[in-house]
């Protein structure tokens, strides 16, 4: 296996990708900031929304702040399963057959649970 | 309490995380709850998102300095991501009071396993599948050393990662506790590389639970924004300014405040 390569480029990837989805929530928390208003007292009490449902709040109330933030979250969620997908072309690459089938197991649960989480 | 007091809690989280070598999660879920009074599953989902941003931004450093045993934490992670769909179907069935008992019990279980130092044992023989799949390398010790670590028990380990990944779904942690205590213990690894392999796959275990909470609609913006860029930056700062603080008081000023954060969410589990 190519180490050199496989190192650099993932760590290159983590701090990139860390980058980007900061920089996105720094965006959105700035578009929505105010000093005097506190956002949290709906969240006292647990009120189960779908996904949908909360984007068409934000979309309906033009909570654009929300969105944009809600934009730098999924992009952070997706950095690990996008970092398991590189692994396991790394693997294939190297004819790595086993480590290759552990990353498509990986990135077939967390598809799953991706799935459980809208079906619930 | 506003969204700039969240996002400065966070960066505290962040920052002591990165220098104690824990995930922001165990912070964050008792501020959360007691400080903001938030609701635990609010507070769950959004310490999830906290916990990717915590090992996504302290990894890449870990791998570029080849601390990471990537190929291991790619079999380990099989238990973990296991372990968070598990998890996050076990949670659905938890109610605020339970939810709030167990994370009590967590942090005071973390409060214990701190204040125990075990010595740590290095493997000197392999498992087979270490050796089939190459899964041992070389890690430079303390004085400077190239020496070559084994790596054992893979199959308990892989157990005691499904465990973790369970935990890290229902709790909103990163688990990082029980992962480097079992590859620190159980599989014999130096210290170093059990804490930046766990580092590494924090981020994948919290990813599968965090998704679904995210596609559930339970991670709300308003709250996971400003503490996942609270963390990200408290994480930046910490590694820089290690060498200016001194990590023992900061031990000792964190497990004070894991022990009465344990107590107050216990006390505050028994009232609901």
């Amino acid at each position: 296996m190519n180490k050199q390569f496989n190192h650099k480029f993932l760590a290159a990837f983590l701090t990139l990708g860390s980058f980007i989805s900061g920089s996105i929530l720094l965006v959105g928390f700035f578009l929505g900031f105010d000093l005097n208003s506190d956002p949290f007292i709906f969240f006292e009490s647990y009120d189960p929304l779908t996904l949908m449902d909360l984007v068409n709040v934000y979309l309906r109330t033009k909570n654009y702040s929300s969105l944009v933030m809600m934009s730098g979250i999924l992009l952070l969620i997706l950095l690990p399963f996008f970092r398991v997908f590189i692994l396991l072309f790394q693997f294939l690459f190297n004819k790595e057959y086993i480590l290759s089938l552990s990353c498509l197991f990986i990135g077939i649960c967390i598809l799953i649970s991706f799935y459980l989480g809208l079906g619930h | 309490m506003t969204s700039i007091s969240l996002l400065l809690i966070s960066m505290l989280a962040g920052f002591l995380g990165s220098l104690l070598g824990l995930g922001g999660g165990i912070i964050i879920v008792p501020a959360l709850t007691i400080l903001f009074k938030i609701d635990i599953h609010y507070a769950i989902a959004c310490s999830l998102v906290s916990v990717i941003a915590t090992s996504v931004g302290s990894s890449g450093a870990y791998v570029k300095n080849r601390l990471t045993n990537i190929r291991l934490a790619v079999i380990l992670e099989i238990g973990t991501v296991s372990g968070a769909i598990c998890g996050f179907l076990i949670s659905s069935w938890l109610n605020a009071k339970w939810l709030t008992l167990l994370f009590a019990s967590f942090l005071l279980f973390t409060f214990v396993s701190m204040l125990r130092k075990k010595q740590s044992i290095i493997a000197t023989k392999s498992h087979p599948w270490a050796e089939k799949l190459n899964l041992n390398s070389t890690h430079t010790t303390d004085s400077q050393i190239n020496s070559q670590y084994h790596v054992s028990q893979i199959p308990l380990g892989i157990f005691i990662m499904y465990i973790a990944g369970i935990l890290s779904a229902i709790l909103g942690i990163g688990s990082g506790i029980f992962k480097v205590l079992a590859m620190d213990h159980v599989m014999k690894l130096p210290f170093k590389i059990s804490s930046a392999t766990s580092s590494f796959m924090i981020g994948v275990t919290a990813s599968a639970s965090a998704g679904a909470y995210f596609f559930r609609g339970d991670i709300r913006p308003e709250l996971a924004g400003p503490v996942a860029l609270g963390i990200l930056v408290g994480s930046l700062i910490g590694p820089k300014l290690i060498s200016k603080f001194p990590t023992s008081i900061l031990k000792k000023l964190f497990m004070l405040i894991l022990l009465l954060a344990g107590i107050q969410m216990f006390m505050r589990g028994l009232r609901l």
